[in-house]
């Protein structure tokens, strides 16, 4: 039984007459990775916030594991239990050292400060940031933050993890070492993984590829 | 932590806000010490002579405006006996102050003002007595004189009561003051001792019967039914929740400023599965922060308010308290809580009606 049903999903923005998603329909089955790629405003983002319901769709539905997301409880339960996400642009709490920002899923896990910590570094670690902890985003490199963003998105161990054009603003070797650490991880913990990206040989890694225009699929799926 | 670098990250924001929460706090602190202290010393005024009942003009919205005639009060005290305690008090507006108390006691209280120096004034002269502050205020010792009403008194002695109220003024045999006062042939006040304590509810209640024009109260329950007080308390506390509800703006548009700043970062932060609460807290932690260095801004300023008061020929000596004491502190405290709490409503509702796409598409 596939693990994650995305059936006949249209999305309409309110101040859009064209659908951004135009009844999308395609299944995953558990620990897969797909990639989904298309030209700029296909509606990759579009369909990827909707699978984490960080927004919710005109029609259609997304079943995880045979349940509606909407019955896992409300939105920010089922992102905190099921998901983790990696911006386009590694978006970083400029407030937080890369270790808090790390951290910042298991705050909203209820989990300790101590764990939250060790958590943290030894993810840090896993994406080769130990030294880095303490340092506040904007003191890295592009690069770093990405990888403390990938770190953020596996530090709960979620069974989907969603990219969107991870490697977008980063040079072409650094954004595949990122990419290569996010599969290895996925595969590790048996995720299943939907990747956004423009980056065709990047796509090439992926178990499958979903080509997007407009807001359909035009590969066979 | 978070709350500390994001109130850091704007250091000259923060401390406009913080001085905007310092005001309305240091005008409450200053408020309350005043008008607490005014009753409170007044209290001790009326307490030191151990009086049973007080009796005062009905009507009269404080002690300085309650009027007896001698008439009444010679009326009362063949009712009551010897026990009845006639005063005089009010205020002389002379150039070196411009409201200077003055008491009017009969011979029998005047050894009750703790004399330091000098000796108590003779009745039916022209002298009087005056507290250690004013004493201090104006470099005076016993035997020194002062300007009064017009002409100038010998001061005899210099007296300590322990009350700021009662030592910033002067007291005289009760004729001199009715004269110095302009009140010949009448009062202020009356205090009545009663041997048989049970005996006090059904006197209060015969000297209200028989004399209409007076007020006869319990003089535990005296303070507290003093009008004026209660009016002044109710003017003082409209300004201090005016000058609240200020600091409340200041500190709600500051962080307004800060979650419109960080919308995106709010997107994130709900995208890793923050719920509403988790983001309030935050803005809770730094409304909480910037509000207890303004209770602490707002305390320091309100001892300056109240010496600067104290200083000033306008308001009379001793009356404005120069210190603040821990309960008025500890309430300060309360209302910054509070202050935290009110200027964060509006920044929460904005919270939780955040979209989190819409957060994350804000530039
Ligand atoms: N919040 C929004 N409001 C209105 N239109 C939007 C919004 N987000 C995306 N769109 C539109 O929806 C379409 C798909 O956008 P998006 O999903 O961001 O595409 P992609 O990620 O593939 O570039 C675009 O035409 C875009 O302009
Ligand atoms: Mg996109």
């Amino acid at each position: 039984m596939p693990f994650l049903i995305v059936d006949q999903l249209s999305k309409k923005y309110p101040n859009d007459n064209t659908n951004a998603l135009k009844g999308i329909s395609f299944s995953m089955l558990k620990g897969e990775i797909v990639a989904v790629v298309g030209p700029s405003g296909c509606g990759k983002s579009t369909l990827l916030n909707l699978i984490e319901y960080l927004d919710l769709p005109t029609s259609g539905k997304i079943l995880v594991n045979g349940k509606p997301v909407g019955d896992y409880g409300p939105a920010h339960t089922f992102r905190s239990k099921m998901v983790g996400f990696v911006f386009q642009y590694h978006h970083m709490v400029s407030g937080m050292t890369l270790a808090e920002n790390v951290a910042a899923p298991l705050i909203a896990q209820g989990v300790g400060k101590l764990e939250r910590r060790r958590r943290a570094l030894e993810h840090l670690e896993n994406v080769g940031l130990g030294h880095r902890a303490h340092f506040l985003p904007n003191l890295v490199s592009g690069g770093e933050r990405q990888r403390a963003a990938v770190a953020r998105a596996l530090i709960t161990s979620p069974s989907i993890i969603l990219a969107d054009e991870p490697t977008g603003n980063l040079d072409s070797s650094a954004g595949e070492a990122v990419f290569k650490l996010m599969l290895a991880q996925s595969r590790l913990n048996g995720s299943t993984v939907i990747i956004a990206t423009h980056n065709l040989a990047i796509a090439a890694m992926a178990d499958r590829i979903i080509q997007m225009r407009d807001g359909e699929l035009i590969s066979p799926v | 932590m978070i709350f500390i670098r994001n109130i850091l990250r704007h250091k000259l924001r923060s401390i406009m806000t913080i001085l905007g929460a310092a005001v309305g706090i240091a005008i409450y602190v200053a408020v309350v010490a005043i008008t607490n202290n005014l009753e409170k010393e007044t209290k001790q005024v009326i307490d030191d002579y151990n009086a049973d009942i007080t009796v005062q003009g009905k009507g009269a919205p404080s002690p300085l405006h309650s009027r007896i005639k001698s008439e009444d009060i010679d009326a009362l005290k063949a009712m009551l006996g010897n026990q009845v305690d006639p005063l005089v008090v009010g205020a002389l507006r002379e150039n070196w102050n411009s409201y200077v108390m003055l008491l009017g006691v009969p011979l029998s209280l005047l050894p009750r003002f703790g004399l330091l120096e000098g000796s108590a004034p003779l009745p039916g002269g022209r002298d009087v007595m005056i507290g250690t502050i004013l004493a201090q205020e104006l470099g005076l010792k016993a035997g020194g004189s002062i300007p009064l009403g017009g002409g100038s008194a010998i001061v005899t002695g210099i007296y300590s009561m322990g009350n700021r109220l009662v030592d910033g003024g002067v007291v005289a045999d009760i004729a001199e003051a009715q004269r110095l006062l302009g009140k010949e042939g009448q009062i202020n006040i009356a205090l009545v001792r009663i041997r048989n304590k049970g005996e006090v509810k059904n006197l209060i209640r015969d000297i209200n019967r028989r004399f209409p024009r007076l007020n006869a109260l319990p003089t535990a329950d005296f303070v507290g039914n003093i009008r004026l007080f209660r009016t002044i308390g109710t003017f003082t506390k409209s300004v201090a929740i005016i000058c609240f509800f200020g600091s409340c703006l200041v500190v709600t548009n500051t962080l307004l400023m800060a979650l419109s700043e960080r919308t995106r970062e709010v997107g994130i932060l709900m995208a890793v599965g923050w719920r509403p609460w988790l983001v309030i807290r935050m803005l809770l932690a730094e409304s909480v922060t910037l509000c207890l260095c303004g209770a602490v801004a707002g305390n320091g300023m309100a001892i300056l308010i109240l010496k600067f008061l104290n200083n000033s020929k306008a308001v009379g000596f001793g009356w404005i308290p120069v210190t603040i004491s821990p309960a008025t502190f500890l309430g300060s405290l309360g209302v910054t809580i509070l202050l935290a709490l009110i200027a964060l409503i509006w920044p929460a509702t904005i919270v939780y009606k955040l979209s989190p796409v819409e957060a994350l598409r804000h530039e």
